[in-house]
């Protein structure tokens, strides 16, 4: 009798104790952030902290969000075979052309589901789940995305929205699993192809298009996205994209300049508007050599393994 | 009893270990935490999250595109105190274009763009010497969408 109560005694203490614990160590609810207190006597040899933890960050828009600012002002119509077709796949053995392909597969994505062409992006996601797991991408829900676009195939909107989520999926699992060096080869890769498919969506050149004109501002993205391939040029799988970037910006750097100055206002609404800056222009030379370059780059990559 | 320990043991280191990862990963602390913009508006893959100390600047270099307004907030523990943001120009002398000390470091701002240009946001936090050794995340969450100008001219009729 007496053994039993003790035993039930240290049974309530342990569990008491444990709580105990468990609550000590997890945060109030309207004070999330304190976990990071945590932090502070941990000494984690942790990538990730270092690279969270500085001074410079390059960041540039998403392919998507470039298609979608060319696409605004003219009428470009769709061209099929723009895209690298998904029976390429098997082509891409090692691990470089994996990632760049990846990035090509995923612009192809964001230009297909722009001109609502739901079905074919749909064949592309399965070949981007197919690289994944090739990488040991692990992105998390694949499985339900994937059940999802099967059952959505006849719902044009709900593709739209469930492949845009699987994408934002995606870039969270990157940044937050210390992948921000394989997100960057795959970024290039999606310019790439984004300005491959931009360029050759415009049949010839003609001085005051405004399409041209958005392809020659893609300097300042090409420039951020070599700034920030450069943080990871310690990782030899960086190098050749690295060149890549190099050879594209020597071409946007011969583009002449208008500079005005920047001027800054408040609208009716009390918003700040900023006016001014620098203008490029890009001749018709310079637009046949950077088509010309961008074919080339752009069919290395998809044609071969590296 | 030996089971019950080895659960209890289980679940404490559980409950610990999950905590820390949370702590070391920022990653998602800007959707999560930072006030977003009206639907209108979409949200831009420059967003991004870092880990701070007290005392601490850091410069995030974007591009914004011509014709198109945007929206900028940050969030950040309170233990880093009052965010300061400033909108600058990127060239060399890095004219300061907005500043939100300017307006009692409120923690987001909008402003539209007339031509593609690359900027720096330069967010700094207060020296403390109570949390110096201290890393705290801190958000910088970007949205955009056309100028509001173009889309009200393209509305015609109802």
């Amino acid at each position: 009798m007496y053994n039993k109560t003790f035993l039930s005694r240290k049974i309530w203490f342990s569990l008491f104790v444990t709580l105990l614990l468990i609550n000590c160590c997890k945060p109030a609810k309207n004070n999330k952030e304190d976990t990071t207190s945590f932090i502070k006597n941990m000494d984690f040899p942790d990538s990730i902290q270092q690279r969270q933890l500085k001074n410079n960050y390059y960041q540039f828009p998403s392919a998507k969000e470039m298609f979608n600012y060319i696409k605004q002002e003219e009428t470009l119509a769709f061209n099929p075979n723009l895209t690298n077709p998904v029976s390429h796949y098997p082509r891409y053995v090692d691990t470089k052309s994996k990632i760049l392909n990846l990035g090509i597969y995923l612009a192809d994505i964001s230009y297909l589901t722009l001109y609502k062409e739901i079905n074919k992006a749909s064949e592309y996601l399965e070949v981007v789940h197919k690289l994944y797991k090739d990488l040991r991408i692990e992105v998390p829900f694949t499985d339900q995305f994937i059940s999802r676009i099967k059952d959505n195939l006849n719902n044009e909107d709900s593709l739209v929205y469930i492949s845009e989520q699987y994408s934002d999926e995606f870039y969270r699992y990157m940044y937050s699993n210390n992948k921000e060096h394989i997100l960057a080869t795959v970024s290039a890769g999606s310019y790439i192809e984004g300005l491959y498919i931009a360029l050759n969506l415009v049949d010839e050149y003609k001085e005051n298009s405004s399409v041209i004109q958005k392809i020659a501002e893609q300097k300042y993205t090409f420039e951020n996205l070599y700034q920030n391939l450069n943080e990871f040029n310690d990782d030899s799988n960086i190098h050749l994209t690295l060149q890549y970037m190099e050879k594209i910006l020597s071409v946007y750097n011969q583009l002449e300049t208008k500079r005005k100055p920047v001027k800054t206002s408040k609208n009716e609404d009390n918003i700040l508007v900023i006016d001014g800056g620098d203008e490029f222009f890009m001749s018709r030379s310079q637009f046949y050599e950077l088509k010309s370059l961008i074919n080339q780059l752009r069919k290395e990559i998809i044609t071969k393994s590296f | 009893m030996k089971y019950l320990i080895h659960i209890t043991s289980v679940l404490f280191f559980i409950s610990f270990f999950y905590e820390i990862s949370k702590a070391q990963n920022c990653a998602d602390y800007h959707v999560e935490n930072c006030r977003w913009a009206d639907r209108t508006y979409l949200y831009s893959r420059q967003s991004r999250s870092a880990l701070f100390t007290p005392g601490m600047k850091s410069v995030f270099n974007i591009i914004v595109y011509g014709g198109e307004e945007y929206y900028i907030s940050v969030s950040a523990h309170r233990k880093l105190g009052d965010i300061r943001v400033q909108l600058k120009e990127n060239n060399e002398k890095q004219t300061i274009l907005y500043d939100n000390a300017d307006f009692k470091y409120e923690d987001y701002f909008y402003f539209k763009n007339a031509i593609t240009k690359k900027m720096i946001v330069e967010v700094s936090v207060p020296e403390n010497e109570k949390y110096k050794d201290e890393k705290f995340c801190l958000g910088v969450l970007i949205e955009f969408r056309r100028n509001k100008v173009e889309e009200e001219d393209n509305q015609l009729g109802f």
